[in-house]
């Protein structure tokens, strides 16, 4: 099973730094997602890790670099973007083409076809495909070496939910037979189901790294909620543990920098009434907020209209400022 | 290396473009040789039976008046074989699957010589064909001047193939390839030709570089002695099979380098 290990990824465009100094690891045996704003170097990474574009630093894949490997696609499998077949190539000739390069039976291009859904359409040429089904042909490319490490870019663009669900469960059955999953996604709520570690980079730099449950744990807006009449007693007692007690708009508390069960605890020593005692998790979308917060490349902005409308079309669409 | 070669062997044979190709380019040829010969069977007693199935198996471009009109359509093997990967973004799925660069370039460039010679040798055979059909040329068939003029244009067809696959690896896209394949030796050596006459009119020499630009060079490869009498006739010099061969050669050389060394370099 593969580790995959990249240090020092770097890359600039026209004296712009696309990628900056970037190190990760990926274990195997997880799915890692790769998270960052639009912009902010995902997929410049993921191409530096196979080689595809020139760089600074390295990637290998239990210590070999993917340039150096013999049948490249039996070890990693990856997925860079959607539609990257011809046209008229049937569906299954794109498949084979890839597997002959790589020693890979054309059995196996009917076990994959199959895998993703695709087995109805083998003989189609893909130039009627949705963007769902290109993306189902572009995974089934990347497992079609039955390999130990993947490398999605987005692998969900496109799909509806069920072919989400399918990918979800997909990638937790590879992982869980021991492969690394490196996976990118702008959905959220979608890794936050799916994702076991993270990477996260904003403006080519890392933002974070680890496990998900540590990154949303850590973030401020997890908070021990708090309601007492006894606020007087417990308060002290809370601050001498070194934690913070903010009053919220619904008379209630949010205690951070402790953990909800000393709260408990403390309540008890200092004889405080409880009537709420509970925890209030982060989410990983407010998490990934605010650990990006100012590594956007690319904000928005829409100015507000007047109801009446009288206002002129060029009152909307200040978007797209360039930081 | 293998592996490359099996992946572009199979990309190649796995596109309908490759088949109609082949076929308009069999299928032209064996039309025009066909008229050809029938329209020289017409004329009495007037032909060198090597000249006239040099000039069938080339549609005339033997005399040096007109284009090898089969190695412009095969040069498109050329252009599609890097014109495709980067048309419809498979180039990064080709170096995912053979991540050696040198080995895919290599393939591109063996498999487009190969397919280009057999196809020009293909061509050759359609048109003495055609010749015997209406013609008594099977003496010819065995002479010098005749295998001379195949040999000739296969090289030339092979060279004019890589120039194509070159030009779609520099400027990475398809329908500029194209336009490059045809325009250079169509239009843009004949403006140089016609602008370096028009400077030599008062007695300078710099028509004599005329006999360098590489497509115009190159077709000595394949001229036949009706083309060594018209020059001669014209007051035209060229440089002939070998030094023409050789120019178009490291034209095709040139060229063929700087994409290698840009394909190494470039982001995928």
């Amino acid at each position: 099973m593969a580790v995959i290990e990249a240090t020092g990824l770097g890359k600039s465009y026209g004296g712009k730094a696309a990628v900056i100094d970037l190190a990760f690891r990926v274990e195997p045996g997880s799915v890692t997602g790769f998270l960052g704003p639009n912009g902010s170097g995902k997929s410049t990474t993921m191409r530096l890790m196979l080689g595809l574009d020139n760089g600074d630093g390295r990637t290998t894949f239990d210590g070999v670099p993917f340039r150096s490997m013999k049948d490249p696609m039996r070890h990693v499998g990856a997925l860079l973007e959607a539609k990257a077949f011809h046209p008229t190539r049937k569906a299954r000739n794109h498949l084979r083409l890839l597997a002959a390069a790589n020693g890979i039976p054309d059995t196996r291009v009917d076990e994959v076809l199959a895998m993703v859904g695709l087995h109805s359409v083998t003989s189609a040429k893909p130039k009627g495909f949705s963007l769902g089904m290109g993306q189902r042909l572009g995974i089934a490319a990347a497992l079609l070496g039955d390999p130990h490490a993947l490398i999605l870019d987005e692998p969900a663009n496109g799909l509806d939910p069920q072919g989400i669900t399918w990918l979800r469960n997909l990638l937790k059955q590879l992982a869980g037979e021991g492969r690394s999953v490196f996976v990118s996604s702008h959905l959220l709520s979608e890794m936050a189901l799916l994702a076991d570690q993270i990477v996260i980079i904003g403006r080519g730099r890392l933002i974070a790294s680890g496990a998900m449950s540590d990154f949303i744990t850590s973030n401020a807006r997890t908070a021990v909620i708090v309601r007492s009449p006894d606020m007087a007693l417990l308060g002290p007692a809370l601050a001498a543990r070194g934690a913070d007690a903010q009053h919220s708009d619904e008379g209630a508390y949010d205690v951070t920098g402790i953990e909800q069960s000393v709260v408990g605890d403390l309540a008890h020593e200092v004889g405080a009434r409880l009537h709420e005692l509970s925890t209030r998790r982060a989410t990983l979308e407010e998490a990934f907020l605010d650990a990006t917060g100012m590594s956007e490349e690319f904000i928005g902005g829409v100015q507000q209209r007047a109801p009446t409308g009288q206002g002129s079309p060029g009152d909307y669409g200040q978007q797209g400022e360039h930081r | 290396m293998t592996a490359a070669l099996r992946y572009e062997w199979r990309r190649l044979w796995s596109i309908r473009s490759t088949y109609w190709l082949i076929g308009i380019t069999f299928g032209l040829q064996l039309a025009g040789t066909l008229l050809a010969a029938m329209g020289t069977s017409a004329v009495e007693n007037v032909f060198d039976a090597a000249e006239t199935v040099s000039q069938i198996i080339t549609l005339g471009a033997a005399t040096g008046l007109s284009p090898l009109f089969t190695a412009y359509i095969i040069a498109m093997f050329g252009v599609f074989c890097f014109g495709h990967e980067y048309r419809y973004g498979m180039i990064r799925a080709t170096l995912t699957a053979v991540p050696d660069r040198r080995a895919v370039f290599a393939a591109k460039a063996l498999i487009t010589a190969l397919l280009a010679a057999v196809m020009s040798v293909g061509c050759s055979l359609i048109g003495m064909f055609s010749s015997l059909l209406f013609l008594d040329t099977r003496g010819a068939l065995s002479s010098d001047t005749v295998w001379y003029v195949v040999l000739g244009a296969a090289l030339f067809t092979v060279l004019f193939g890589l120039c194509g696959m070159a030009f779609a690896a520099l400027v990475r896209n398809q329908t500029g390839a194209l336009a490059m394949v045809l325009l250079v030796p169509l239009v843009a050596e004949n403006i140089i030709a016609l602008i370096l006459r028009i400077v030599s009119q008062d007695g300078g020499d710099a028509v004599e570089l005329a006999k360098v630009l590489p497509f115009d060079a190159g077709a000595q490869m394949y001229a036949s002695s009706f083309a060594d009498e018209l020059n001669r006739f014209l007051g035209y010099d060229p440089l002939g099979a070998v030094g023409g061969g050789l120019v178009f050669t490291a034209f095709t050389a040139l060229l063929v380098a700087g994409a290698f060394a840009l394909f190494l370099t470039r982001d995928a």
